[in-house]
């Protein structure tokens, strides 16, 4: 009996989606549950289990016919690929089937698909087990949440307070479900009949565990054994927020800052399933009696949409041999059309971009020859890839590579104002290294900033109590005003003059990273060599300039509770500025490039390496512990020079803002913008994404990308037989460029079941997520505001390797064989030796070729996007 | 000097009506969602400040003591209702303060509200407040405040319904909306009182009454004040916390619930009264401190605090001008607003200034409220935040009370319908002979009051769609408007009355069996629907003809007739208001999902 349960909670956890505090947002695929089936059964079972849209409507999908993202040559390609495998057709039927394809479904005539030929189809319908609440609502037009939850909903965010509330739930250390027992196993005379009916049941359960209560309330309820799975998943699913909290929780124990709270997922189950079970037994027996008859209930889903049944079955009157097309409109089901029109659309683009990286190649791309004047590493984020260009653009020996953003140092960091160590590395490693800033003098002003912080503090709880509420009114309820005005008429002269007050106090401060020394915080000689070779060898750094910028990112705005979203997420959402500047000092340091010279990296002396980071919301860039020397000048006013083109670049893509701006303009809004409390779109983030590209910069040098790609540098020719270093790219490249990807995939699909909905009304809770308005579950994945501009392609992977190896590497490494061969991203290979680009199909590579392709050429890079709102064609930059 | 005075107060009131109607025709013209955009941008900017410029000319005059200080208009209107705006420093002052929260918090939402889908439905009831903030703040008669008092409720409660697509907002709405129409009730009630007993049709004249009228009409007065600034009954401020966050600042934050407070203490700064009244209200308005402390220090989420926490101290405002700390409360009301708007529109950045105070201190602090732990016991405490955890179940309960009573979350049958519509109509039916026989004098009151209130109890509990609620309140309007006119001629108006019924039944008849199928299939647009909204609104509540006739004919009524006739009518009028607004909102709710 109980085993049952275990099993079936099991399975329950395994299918829920999770998502952490905001403060740790990570990037994952919203389907990862389902990543063992290929993408487009994962679709077709998501789609089902989730019960939210996986794809665009075939109206849309027509549109970008009409505006040129699908041709219509790509289209019939895909329909004949998908009839082909289903079956075998004549010509006549292809025809028929592109006809069905073009004309829009049509709902003026629903009345013709209930008759002719294809009346049949209209029964054609999946079915879904569903329970009491559908039952209910069904049969008396009651939605059992909205009696419910407004229960549930206050107690979970009271009891998973991360420190919002003045007076924390007393004595929650005793568990979630023992605290749900004591706080609503007594009733007052104001209860109503439900929660009567739930002290009652409470009353009855007292001295049993999480287990056995959903065992029990699952007897009572009267359900097949059969069913406990779906149903439990079905309850757990309309709680979804609380419920990936807690498996967040439970997964990574360290995002709950609070000791006391006990996160649980049975127990949580536990909770939900006696409350539903209240509120059932709480109905009048004949309701019960009904209910119990009708439950489970079997709800039929249509496979074909009437509108497309009305239209074909109007076309296929036209037709002579009537027989011989119904097995066409068969086969394809809403579900299937909508797959191959999606594949169309992502083909189009795939070909685009194959084409001109194959075309750059043929004509363009050399690699450099000339000295290296500057080298800049940045992270492989999608948003770096325009700044790179233009920071390429300002000469022929600047080089930029990319890297994962947290440089491989694997830390917990703590900086003189951060309150806890935050781990800056990839959300799957345990960082053991613990690297604190340490303050070399001004010391007084630290002390101020703590007198700052106590009085900030103090106004935070004065709006939760009496008499210091009153005080902070009278003190600072002028003041507001004045800031608030400044902030709201100008946020970027605001921002200056925050900036000013913090320069002013921070002029004197002068810090340091403490990574030896201790014993419990040390980074020994051999494990920074290690460090940076890997940095090293991962980008294919041989020829060193003078001056070498490490940039990490982050992204610093107001008003935003999904910031740490808009963060480096190979700092698993944290900015990564400690980690480019650790990274630097380790590789200036004379001890460490004496070993790496045994490794085989001649590191010139007079190189010096700069750490720094740059802000890609306000595309401010910061340096640290610059040398005072010419060079590194002269690079610090190239790289900044580069950002605000980028800003420029950036800002077409804001409605708000005029097109016929430039670039200082832009720069200034960008900074405003990220000091705006009136901005929900600070930055629109990884918007756009859609490529990865693994190889030489050089290759890809002259392309104009448009902000879709993340760029990583690998150098081919560097690495062993074995490829060790494309391995170690590949294993961290491949799960969080596709997991980015994929969740701004199905946020864009379907934004109020996998996203958050508008950002607008959102509320804050518990210091862990957001809820809508006054009370709400918590809202995973991103908002609207995040990926209106989004254009939801999969990630397509090229990688630069010999073909053998690629495939070596496939056989080998078990999390990428998943994603590539079930479909999730696509793979390239361009293989460098001999010129022939391969693409993964099926089971394996095969060699395509497009160089016949028309490609688009831009003469600057300010002509490939200026004046354009939309997204701009991919094209080559001739210089 | 009087004429400049006149245009610039008449400016300011109709400024705000003329820029809505500007939005609304935006949003029906078929012009481009950015050039309207870039429209409300400059009307704005452009508008707020000349608003802006106007008010603190017009306050410095004031100051100045260049201005007098009333002006009437009601020569202008040609209505027998005298309206006289005060012009007097502190109300002007009020007016420079409402534009300054109304100018900065419209350019925000122009940036903040940027592409959204109801761009346009925000700005035409944000300058609908606008007006209805000047009316409130300046009016010294009757009328023109009443005007003022609806359309602050009706615009903040669309505004909470913002997100129609969504159950929770909607539903919301219509609780906060019904207690906004008992707050209106009781308002118009203490009206009526003032107004029978004295025929007194201004704010001012009342330090002059005796003590025993006045003090029904302050207690009503002050509870209808209490309602609206969100703590009475019960404490239901953070219900109201759906819309986007600006206007959750503007209205809630700020000002829908400070400025009514500015009659309370207007009021009681010349008022004597009995003091059962004065420490009545000082007793509940404690007891609101009380639990709204307690709420405040257990709310986890940053909107609900704040919203607890206004109501605590406008609560504490409230006392300060029954104790006479009237300067004092003034002062106090006008940081506190801006205190509060300043909080709410910083909201979504709680988690980040919360880690940013955390780090500037290098490190967590220490928790808070313990020190209450030394004196409170342990089983104490945990009794004190399970109360404060079923928020007290006063909350709860009246919510539900209403959502029965608007039919929300129940499906209330047809037939279950008429037995409510007519039990009703019998009870009012044997008050009316209760009160025949008391008074002993053969006049139609009460008994007029039964066909309108069945009419519009259907219009309420029926969810009829489109045009058969329509029907339904016209009906119910005309049979109330037929007590008004035909109040002599009880014949005719039994008439009337056996007419209606006739067409209401044949009204039903034609929605419920087959109509011809254009009629069944034709369904409204959204816009069609909108002015459809507009128009029943209109009809029904106020400004509309509904209460001109109510304020015209009723009140005057009410002092050679009864006055329980026209409290009566007035309840009518605003279950009709109630069954519009619940029909248009909940319209797009199950629209929805019946699609899906």
């Amino acid at each position: 009996m109980s085993s049952d349960v275990a099993e079936a909670l099991r399975n329950v956890r395994k299918l829920l989606p999770t998502q952490g505090p905001l403060e740790f947002f990570v990037h994952h695929n919203t389907f990862h549950e389902l990543e063992a089936l290929s993408f487009k059964d994962a679709l077709y079972k998501g789609e089902l289990a989730y019960e939210g849209a996986t794809l665009k409507s075939i109206t849309e999908y027509q549109k970008c016919l009409t505006t040129g993202q699908i041709s219509e040559g790509t289209l019939k390609q895909k329909i004949n690929d998908f009839l082909k495998e289903s079956g075998t057709f004549d010509s006549d039927q292809l025809e028929f089937a592109y006809k069905i394809f073009l004309e829009p479904p049509d709902s003026n005539f629903i009345e013709f698909a209930l008759c002719g030929e294809l009346q049949p189809l209209k029964s054609y319908t999946r079915s879904k087990t569903k329970f009491f609440a559908r039952a209910m609502e069904n049969q008396y037009r009651i939605n059992i949440d909205e009696i419910i939850s407004p229960l549930l909903f206050r107690f979970f965010s009271s009891y998973f307070d991360q420190g919002v509330s003045y007076w924390k739930m007393p004595q929650r250390e005793v568990g979630l479900l023992e605290s749900f027992k004591y706080y609503y196993g007594q009733s007052s005379f104001l209860s109503n009949k439900w929660e009567r009916e739930l002290s009652r049941l409470i009353k009855k359960t007292a001295q049993a565990g999480p287990l056995s209560i959903i065992s029990f309330c699952l007897e009572a309820l009267k359900l097949d054994h059969e069913c406990y799975e779906s149903y439990l998943f079905e309850l757990c699913f309309r709680y979804k927020g609380w419920g990936g909290l807690i498996l967040s929780f439970e997964k990574h124990p360290e995002w709950n800052k609070k000791p006391d709270i006990v996160a649980d997922f049975e127990s949580f189950t536990a909770v939900l399933l006696l409350a539903e079970c209240a509120y059932l037994k709480s109905l009048s027996p004949k309701k019960q009696f009904e209910l119990d008859k009708l439950v489970p209930l079997q709800v039929q889903i249509p496979l074909f949409s009437d509108a497309f049944l009305a239209s074909a079955n109007i076309s296929i009157c036209q037709k002579e041999n009537r027989e011989k097309y119904k097995p066409v409109v068969e086969i394809l089901t809403d579900f299937n059309r909508s797959f191959i029109w999606h594949q169309a659309y992502e083909e189009n683009f795939y070909q685009e971009f194959l084409s001109l990286f194959q075309k750059n190649l043929e004509t363009t791309a050399r690699k450099p020859e000339c000295p290296p004047q500057l080298q800049v590493l940045c992270c492989l984020d999608d948003r770096e890839e325009s700044f790179r260009r233009y920071i390429e653009e300002q000469g022929e020996g600047v080089e930029t590579f990319g890297v994962a953003g947290h440089f491989g140092l694997d830390i917990r960091y703590k900086g003189i104002f951060s309150g806890h160590f935050r781990s800056l590395c990839p959300d799957i490693v345990k960082p053991t290294k613990y690297i604190t800033e340490e303050l070399l003098n001004g010391e007084s002003i630290k002390r101020l900033y703590g007198l700052w912080a106590d009085f900030l503090w103090l106004q935070t709880l004065g709006s939760k109590t009496l008499v210091r509420g009153l005080f902070f009114q009278f003190l600072t309820g002028v003041t507001a005003i004045f800031s608030l005005s400044l902030s709201i008429i100008s946020p970027y002269s605001a921002s200056q003059v925050r900036k000013y007050f913090k320069q002013k106090m921070d002029n004197n401060l002068r810090t340091r990273l403490v990574y030896e020394g201790s014993r419990d915080i040390d980074i020994g000689l051999h494990e920074m060599v290690m460090y940076g070779s890997n940095v090293l060898k991962t980008v294919g750094l041989e020829r060193f300039a003078p001056v070498v910028v490490i940039l990490g990112h982050g992204s610093h705005s107001l008003n935003n509770p999904h910031e740490s979203a808009y963060n480096c997420g190979a700092c698993g959402g944290g900015r990564g500025a400690p980690n480019a500047r650790l990274m630097s000092e380790i590789l200036n340091r004379k001890d460490v490039r004496q070993n790496l010279k045994k490794l085989g990296y001649y590191i010139p002396d007079n190189t010096v390496f700069v750490g720094g980071y740059h802000n890609t919301c306000s595309d401010e860039v910061l340096m640290f512990d610059t040398p005072e020397r010419e060079d590194v000048k002269v690079a610090v006013s190239m790289i900044r020079k580069a950002a605000q083109r980028d800003a420029l670049e950036r800002c077409r893509k804001y409605e708000d803002v005029p097109l016929t701006i430039d670039s200082k303009q832009a720069y200034q809004h960008c900074l405003g913008r990220s000091n705006d409390y009136m901005q929900p779109r600070p930055e629109y983030n990884h918007a756009t994404n859609a490529l990865c590209i693994v190889g030489p910069r050089w290759m890809s040098r002259d392309l104009f990308l448009d902000r879709r790609a993340f760029l990583t540098s690998y150098e081919p020719s560097q690495d062993n037989d074995k490829a060790d270093t494309l391995r170690a790219i590949l294993s961290a490249v491949g799960p969080v460029c596709s997991g980015i990807n994929l969740e701004y995939y199905f946020s864009y699909m379907d934004n109020k079941v996998y996203g958050c909905g508008s950002k607008l009304p959102h509320n804050v809770t518990s210091l862990v997520g957001v809820m809508n308005g006054y009370q709400s579950d918590l809202l995973l994945g991103l908002s609207s505001q995040m990926v209106e501009i989004h254009d939801p392609y999969r990630l397509m992977l090229l990688v630069v390797c010999e073909k053998h190896k690629v495939e070596a590497l496939l056989e080998e490494m078990e999390s990428l064989k998943i994603l590539v061969k079930n479909n999730w991203i696509h793979l390239s290979v361009f293989d460098p030796k001999n010129q022939n680009l391969y693409r993964y199909i099926k089971s394996g590579l095969c060699k395509q070729d497009f160089t016949d392709h028309p490609t688009f050429e831009y003469p600057s890079q300010l002509a490939s996007f200026f004046g354009r709102r939309e997204a701009c064609r991919l094209g080559i930059v001739r210089k | 000097m009087e004429s400049t005075l006149k245009f610039l107060i008449a400016y300011l009131i109709l400024s705000g009506f003329l820029k809505s109607s500007a939005t609304m025709l935006f949003y029906f013209s078929n012009w481009s969602a950015k050039a309207g955009e870039r429209f409300i941008q400059y009307l704005v900017n452009l508008g707020g400040t000349f608003e802006l410029f106007i008010v603190l000319t017009a306050t410095v005059a004031s100051v100045t003591k260049i201005f007098p200080r009333q002006i009437s208009f009601g020569d202008l209107l040609n209505i027998d209702f005298a309206i006289i705006f005060n012009t007097d420093p502190t109300s002007l002052t009020y007016i420079l303060v409402s534009f300054i929260v109304i100018a900065l918090v419209g350019r925000f939402s122009c940036f903040y509200l940027h592409k959204d889908s109801h761009y346009y439905k925000f700005f035409a009831l944000f300058y609908i407040f606008q007006s209805a903030m000047v009316l409130l703040i300046l009016s010294d008669s009757f009328v023109s405040y009443f005007v003022g008092w609806e359309l602050l409720g009706i615009s903040s409660v669309l505004l909470i319904s913002f997100y129609s697509e969504r159950k929770g907002p909607v539903h919301n709405s219509l609780r906060v909306f019904t207690l906004y129409k008992i707050s209106d009730i009781l308002l118009f009630g203490g009206f009526a009182v003032a107004f029978s007993q004295s025929h007194f049709q201004l704010f001012s004249q009342f330090p002059q009454a005796g003590i025993e009228p006045f003090s029904v009409y302050m207690l009503l007065t002050s509870l209808a004040i209490m309602i609206k600034m969100g703590g009475f009954p019960v404490i239901w401020l953070p219900r109201a916390m759906e819309g986007p966050t600006p206007s959750t600042a503007v209205f809630y934050g700020a000002l829908a619930t400070h400025i009514p407070l500015l009659l309370f203490i207007n009021l009681w700064s010349g008022a004597v009264v009995l003091n059962w009244v004065r420490y009545g209200l000082m007793g509940l308005l404690l007891l609101i401190i009380l639990m709204a402390t307690v709420l405040v220090r257990i709310s986890t989420d940053a909107k609900n605090m704040l919203a607890n926490a206004t109501v605590k101290h406008i609560a504490i405002i409230s006392i300060e001008a029954l104790l006479g700390l009237f300067t004092l409360a003034y002062v106090h009301l006008i940081i506190h607003c801006f205190y509060r708007l300043f909080q709410f529109i910083r909201t979504p950045s709680l988690i980040y200034e919360y880690h940013e105070a955390e780090g500037l201190n290098g490190g967590s602090f220490s928790e808070t409220g313990t020190h209450y732990n030394r004196f409170l016991p342990l089983s104490f405490r945990k009794s004190l935040y399970r109360l404060a955890l079923n928020e007290f179940y006063l909350m709860p309960k009246l919510s539900r009370i209403i959502d029965v009573l608007m039919g929300l979350t129940n499906r209330i049958s047809r037939k279950k319908i008429i037995q409510i519509s007519f039990f009703n109509g019998g009870l009012l039916f044997i008050l009316a002979l209760l009160q025949l026989y008391d008074i002993e004098q053969l006049h139609p009151t009460l008994f007029l009051l039964i066909p309108p209130w069945i009419f519009a109890l259907i219009a309420l509990l029926y969810n009829f769609r489109d045009w058969r609620n329509i029907s339904v309140v016209l009906l119910s309007v005309t049979s109330l408007s037929s007590i008004i006119f035909y109040v002599d001629e009880f014949i005719s108006l039994l008439a009337l009355t056996l007419m209606q019924l006739t067409l209401f039944s044949l009204l039903v008849a034609i929605f419920n069996f087959k109509a011809p199928s254009f009629l069944l299939t034709h369904s409204f647009t959204k816009k069609q629907k909108v002015l459809l909204f507009i128009f029943s609104l209109w009809l029904v509540g106020v400004p509309g003809p509904g209460t001109y006739y109510l304020f015209e004919k009723s009140i005057h009524l009410s002092i050679e007739k009864d006055l329980y006739l026209a409290i009566g009518a007035f309840i009518i009028l605003s279950i009709n208001t109630l069954s519009v607004v619940k029909n248009y909102s909940l319209d797009e709710v199950h629209f929805r999902r019946n699609n899906v």
